[in-house]
């Protein structure tokens, strides 16, 4: 009996463990991001007015948070466990603004982050800080951005200065249901926001 | 047949009788032999009777007990306690009239700890017999033990104290560092207002103690500050803490005759002190001085052509003839200064000194000896007491004003200033002008005939070669400087390859980003396990995202 019983009950143990383990993660996570179409554009330093740099995005709180935010009411917001983004939000953000600003303003050279440049002709420059409050959709079918921008400008003799600060909020329906809507959503007022951007930067009189 | 009786007489007592009487003989030996053991009875009266238990403390005598209480009860006054002693019948002889009696008990002081066997097995009483040979049976309990037992042989002085600080009974009397004695009574003399201390010096140390012998405090940290740097010395913990009192001999000076039991000294605050306050062979002299003693103070020296001979006791000297000070006198406007002429100054054996100033003085004084002011000190305008020969002063011999002597005076002042200014017109004169135009001439002709050389020498052709050898030189200082350049570049190229921009930055920097895009693929996993930690094992099982609706 003893003798029946061990192997029996340890191959039922054994087909336990091993079909708990061997269960598949169908967690039905899904990953999106900008569109972000590029067009092909060249631009050479000597055809250019000034410098433009845009530093990395910063995105306040945990919205810069791999799972997409959605505002549930006035003073919570979620970060989506199914739904991501597919690259850290503030990385995707500065890239898509550097393409936006970089269409837009045709005769600045539009430069992202770089550290430093050592060519003397080159250090003066202006600088595009973003810091975003709102990145997220809401229970009423809304996508928004709200946040301000800071605009320095950098010489060699006088060092760095602040020029401009501009608040901004873009709240706009969203195009479809479901989390691409809201993607979507999102990056059409992103484009919006930059282009406003573009429109204030390439009215300065520059110095 | 007739018998006869014999009548046989009945003893008059019986023979039980025997057993009684040798009960009684036998208790009267018991009786006899318990007073003849028993001993002396002694009473000790004591404030209270704190620790003392009947039938229990014992007493002793150099830890050996000869005794034991055995009753305690309140004196008839009720403000002492009265304790009743069986001493041992050996011991009846150390029952002096000078014994001391007291209680030992764990005691810490100064000189450390004692008695700390006696927590334990209780106190016991301390019995010091004395020398005496009459004897006695009412003793008063001390409240300190004896400090010097009777048996101890030694020497015992006299210190009288008008300045020093207080020392305690049982300071230790150092010569050299070594304790010699210890302070035995410490009383304050009101009349004099004076400290006056017995000490005991233990044999066979009391013979150090000679006439000329000095004391003083020693406050057991000594600090002498020198061209050597900070010396501090110090001595052992108790010295540290209760000081305790030197005795040695002046400098230089043989002990002098061996100083008899109960010999006054005097006791000095500190071994400067001691040296000043040491002659105590002197005579006072009262000086006037027509003149302003503005700056002589009491202690200032008293100096014949700058060898020491007293010190200033007063200034002014408080005298009082018929009921008023005599510095305010309507017929005389002298100021008087009392000082003292110690004799021990002028020579080692004061009273041969004594002597020879007591014969001498008069004709001293004919011979124009007088005392005036001296300035001592020019920044503090300390003066002194001088004494000199005046050739050319009036005639004056030795008054009587009070109970002291007058010597005479002699104004100083616009004196003393005519002298020294004679004085340094005497040296100015001594001083050799024409020598030194002389030497100054022959200076220059040394120095004219170097120019000479000094011009011969930048003729010669090898120092007009020497710009040469400079220029030659600066050659070279400029190849080192090349090269240090070239060093200082290739050091410059190498903190390039560090600096902003370069390809290790960037690399850095590069890494750096990696870092940060590794922990933000890593966020959605860390959240998950935060919210669902056996995400691992078990399927992800979060709560499910809200949809985004369209309007």
């Amino acid at each position: 009996m003893r003798t029946l019983l061990r192997p029996q009950f340890f191959a039922v143990i054994g087909v336990l463990l091993l079909s708990g383990c061997s269960q598949s993660l169908n967690a039905p996570v899904e990953y999106y991001q900008f569109e972000q179409t590029i067009k092909p554009m060249q631009r050479s330093s000597t055809d250019t007015i000034a410098q433009l740099r845009v530093t990395t995005v910063s995105l306040r709180g945990a919205l810069n948070n791999r799972g997409i935010a959605m505002k549930l009411d006035n003073n919570q917001v979620n970060a989506a466990n199914y739904h991501l983004w597919s690259e850290a939000p503030d990385q995707m953000l500065t890239a898509s603004a550097h393409q936006a600003l970089f269409t837009a303003l045709d005769n600045w050279m539009v430069v992202k982050g770089l550290p430093v440049i050592t060519d003397k002709d080159q250090q003066s420059y202006y600088e595009l800080e973003y810091e975003l409050h709102h990145f997220n959709g809401d229970n009423q079918g809304n996508a928004d951005i709200s946040g301000l921008w800071r605009l320095y400008y950098t010489t060699f003799e006088k060092g760095r200065s602040l020029k401009e600060i501009h608040y901004f909020s873009e709240v706009s329906p969203l195009i479809d249901d479901d989390y691409e809507g809201l993607v979507a959503s999102l990056e059409l007022n992103w484009q919006t926001i930059n282009k406003q951007v573009a429109a204030t930067i390439s009215a300065l009189s520059h110095e | 047949m007739s018998e006869t009786a014999n009548i046989k007489k009945e003893p008059i007592i019986s023979a039980i009788w025997i057993i009684p009487v040798i009960a009684l003989l036998v208790g009267a030996w018991m009786l006899y032999q318990y007073q003849a053991n028993k001993g002396a009875t002694i009473y000790i009266s004591m404030p209270h009777a704190e620790g003392i238990v009947a039938g229990k403390t014992e007493i002793k005598v150099r830890s050996v007990k000869i005794g034991q209480i055995d009753h305690v009860r309140l004196s008839d006054t009720k403000n002492s306690v009265i304790a009743r002693a069986q001493i041992d019948k050996h011991y009846d002889g150390l029952l002096t009239e000078d014994a001391n009696i007291w209680v030992v008990k764990p005691r810490i002081d100064e000189t450390g700890i004692s008695g700390m066997s006696t927590l334990l097995s209780g106190v016991y009483l301390e019995f010091a017999p004395g020398e005496s040979t009459k004897t006695k049976e009412h003793f008063e309990l001390q409240e300190e033990p004896a400090l010097i037992g009777k048996d101890v042989k030694g020497g015992r002085f006299t210190l009288l104290s008008y300045d020093a600080e207080v020392m305690d009974v049982g300071t230790g009397i150092f010569f050299k560092n070594y304790k010699i004695g210890q302070v035995e009574t410490a009383t304050f003399d009101w009349q004099n207002q004076a400290m006056k201390y017995g000490i005991f010096v233990n044999e066979p140390y009391q013979n150090l103690i000679t006439l000329n012998s000095i004391f003083w405090v020693n406050s057991g940290v000594e600090i002498d500050l020198s061209a050597d740097g900070i010396n501090v010395k110090t001595g052992s913990i108790s010295r540290l803490l209760k000081g305790g009192i030197s005795v040695a001999l002046p400098d230089q000076q043989s002990p002098g005759e061996y100083a008899q039991e109960g010999h006054n000294f005097s006791l000095s605050n500190s071994y400067k002190d001691a040296l000043e306050e040491r002659f105590y062979d002197f005579d006072y002299y009262l000086i006037e001085f027509e003149q302003s003693i503005r700056g002589l103070r009491a202690g200032a020296p008293v100096e014949y052509r700058g060898m020491r001979v007293g010190t200033v006791v007063e200034a002014p000297a408080n005298v009082i003839i018929d009921g008023m000070p005599a510095h305010f006198r309507t017929d005389n406007t002298a100021v008087p200064a009392l000082i003292k002429i110690e004799y021990g100054r002028i020579y080692h054996d004061s009273a041969s000194a004594k002597k020879f100033w007591q014969s001498s003085v008069d004709g001293w004084i004919k011979n124009g000896l007088r005392a005036s002011l001296k300035p001592g000190n020019l920044l503090t305008g300390a003066v002194y007491v001088d004494f000199d020969i005046y050739h050319d002063a009036p005639s004056a011999q030795l008054t009587t004003l009070s109970q002291y002597q007058v010597f005479p005076s002699i104004s100083s002042g616009i004196t003393v200033l005519a002298d020294q200014v004679s004085d340094v017109l005497n040296k100015v004169n001594n001083l050799k002008i024409e020598d030194s135009l002389a030497q100054i001439e022959s200076a220059f002709a040394d120095y004219q005939s170097l120019a000479n050389e000094m011009r011969t020498l930048l003729n010669k052709q090898d120092t007009q070669d020497l710009p040469g050898d400079i220029n030659r030189n600066f050659a070279e200082m400029t190849k080192s400087m090349q090269q240090f350049d070239v060093t200082m570049k290739q050091f410059e190229k190498t903190m390039a390859s560090y600096q902003q921009g370069s390809s290790f930055h960037q690399q850095l920097q590069q890494t750096l980003s990696e870092f940060k895009r590794l922990s933000e693929e890593l966020q959605p996993l860390t959240r998950g396990l935060n919210e669902q930690p056996n995400m691992f094992i078990f399927d992800k099982s979060l709560p499910s995202d809200p949809t985004p609706r369209k309007q």
